[in-house]
């Protein structure tokens, strides 16, 4: 994978995600892909990598054992949480009206 | 030039557990806003979702009753997209090995079997639920992360009477296997519904349009009317062109679908395999387990009344169509009444009047035992027929059990021999040209004396024994 990232092509890839980035964003942003592309190219090179199935887990772990549905947790400290949000209005958040 | 209209759905139904899908937050509908929620359901960084065991089961389960393949392995996937309603700017859904594919069940829309195939069934979280007002939404996590099944259909039902029968059959399904409440009222169930033309003989699809969240099925079904009507316009004004792939959305007030969005602009949800939750392996034993779990379904259990109990289809259908409906009747064979006669008090009285005041079956105080009572009196022939329908009403309505109203208000059949022989001949002593007129061959008057004995005994005399008496009395 040599692929080169660009500015228009970040820029339209947030477009298509509906963010909203600045120029000098997209500038950092095509270089952490840069970064992340080239890590990748380094894996690329192993021989006949192409043959291996990609692993989406860190082990082949079928013989997971499930949650049992029966104990259940409080839910968290309302105060605690709205607190991390930048506008609220009781016990919700508020966002801008998204739909029409 | 004919048109043929062909749907596509996908139901979304709340799954029955006692915590989310991924987190031990409570799956409780109606609390107070966000309050059921944790670190999971809201993503905070370093958390780890864990699949609850009674969703994955559950969710087999409708897999097996639709008839589906089973994977041996299933796998959760991220569906990318940013919208408030998504705390982890993704929602965990199924793509890759889904809960079930390839399904298909028969479905009775006007007394005729109509197969439905099923594309495939997918395990995924709820989002949060949002309050829109003028200018800004409400979120509520509260339901962020509740068990979800979405159950799509292959493009292949051909007219809203099948879509919204195969939707009730579904519900019916999710009731009766105890999977989901299926509530559309606490919006546990929510279609999307795709609507194409075509002309008759053609072989392609037509452009379909997508009318995404509609939370009623007659609201599906007024929507497909709509957009038949719609499309149809189109095509036959010669503006083929205008129908383009979009999203639109059910307007209830105006009732008509609008635009949202054109599919071609949608957004790249770049799916892919959650890294942090494994793969599942499921194992036949399991899988038998579950399959020996599912009780019989409506259409079985309608088959069974026809057969076993001798109903008409249409009363088995009545009864089988709501759960509560056929568990109700169920309990009163249970206590050894007649399947007929349960089913005749069911689908006339009861449901006449379940229906009137708009509330369920198990809401009533009229339960399965007091309607033993009701009839156990009847079939005594304590009380008639028309004491019974009096003192059915009374129940339900004084809730108070069936001796107590019968002693309190003395509901009885007057029985006794004498007492009513006394009551015919005082009537006829005072009804000498009546009689006459009977004599001469006018029978309807036979009628009036009914009629005055009725009210002579406050409409207790026992019908059968005064038409005997009175007819031995005019020979």
């Amino acid at each position: 994978m040599n692929h080169k990232f660009t500015n228009e092509e970040v820029t339209k890839l947030a477009d298509k995600l509906l963010i909203g980035i600045s120029e000098e964003e997209a500038k950092d942003i095509v270089e952490e892909l840069t970064f992340v592309a080239d890590s990748m190219n380094v894996i690329s090179e192993i021989k006949e990598i192409e043959n291996l199935e990609p692993l989406t887990y860190p082990f082949n772990l079928y013989e997971t054992s499930l949650r049992e549905d029966d104990d259940y947790e409080e839910g968290h400290n309302i105060e605690d949480l709205l607190s991390n949000a930048d506008c609220i209005q009781g016990r919700e958040i508020e966002v801008p009206k998204v739909v029409g | 030039m004919a048109l043929k209209v062909v749907i596509g759905l996908e139901m979304h139904c709340e799954l029955k557990t006692k915590t989310k899908v991924f987190s031990k937050s409570l799956n409780s509908y109606n609390d107070i806003p966000n309050s059921c929620i944790t670190a999971i359901d809201l993503a905070f960084p370093g958390t780890l979702p864990v699949v609850n065991k009674e969703a994955v089961k559950k969710a087999l389960k409708m897999a097996i009753c639709l008839n589906c393949e089973i994977p041996e392995v299933l796998i959760f996937d991220r569906k990318n997209y940013y919208y408030p309603d998504v705390p982890k700017n993704y929602q965990i859904t199924q793509n890759t090995k889904p809960v079930g594919i390839n399904g298909k069940i028969d479905v009775e829309v006007n007394d005729q079997l109509v197969p439905i195939t099923i594309h495939d069934i997918h395990l995924e979280e709820d989002t949060a639920s949002l309050d829109h007002y003028f200018d800004y939404s409400l979120i509520d996590y509260n339901r962020a992360g509740v068990p979800l099944l979405e159950i799509v259909t292959d493009p292949c039902i051909y007219s809203p009477e099948a879509a919204v029968a195969f939707l009730e059959h579904l519900r019916n399904i999710y009731k009766y296997t105890d999977c989901s409440e299926a509530d559309t009222k606490k919006g546990q169930i929510r279609c999307d519904v795709n609507v194409s033309l075509k002309e008759e003989e053609a072989k392609e699809l037509g452009t379909k349009v997508e009318v995404k969240n509609v939370n009623s099925f007659s609201n599906v079904y007024a929507a497909i009317i709509y957009e038949i009507k719609r499309q149809t316009e189109l095509i036959e004004s010669g503006k083929k062109d205008e129908i383009i792939q979009e999203t639109r959305r059910w307007d209830e007030e105006s009732g008509t679908t609008i635009r949202m969005r054109e599919k071609v602009e949608s957004i790249d949800y770049k799916y892919y395999v959650d890294p942090n939750i494994p793969k599942i392996k499921i194992e036949s034993k399991w899988l038998e387990e579950i399959k020996a779990e599912i009780p019989l379904l409506p259409l079985e259990r309608k088959a069974k009344y026809i057969e076993d109990y001798n109903l008409s289809s249409y009363d088995a259908g009545v009864l089988v169509k709501n759960k509560e409906v056929s568990d109700y009747f169920e309990e009163c064979l249970r206590l050894g009444i007649n399947p007929k006669e349960a089913s005749n008090w069911i689908t006339s009285q009861i449901m006449g009047y379940i229906n009137k005041h708009d509330i369920e079956i198990n809401e009533i105080f009229l339960t399965p035992k007091r309607l033993l009572g009701i009839l156990n009196y009847l079939n005594k022939g304590t009380i008639s027929s028309k004491q019974a329908k009096e003192l059915f009403f009374m129940i339900l309505e004084k809730q108070e059990e069936p001796d107590i109203l019968i002693k309190k208000h003395g509901i009885e059949q007057l029985n006794n021999d004498d007492e009513l022989i006394n009551i015919i001949q005082n009537i006829l002593d005072n009804n000498q040209s009546q009689i006459d007129e009977y004599k001469a061959g006018k029978t309807k008057v036979f009628d009036y004396f009914i009629g005055q004995i009725m009210k002579e005994t406050k409409g207790k005399a026992n019908p059968v024994k005064a038409k005997e008496i009175l007819l031995s009395k005019l020979k």
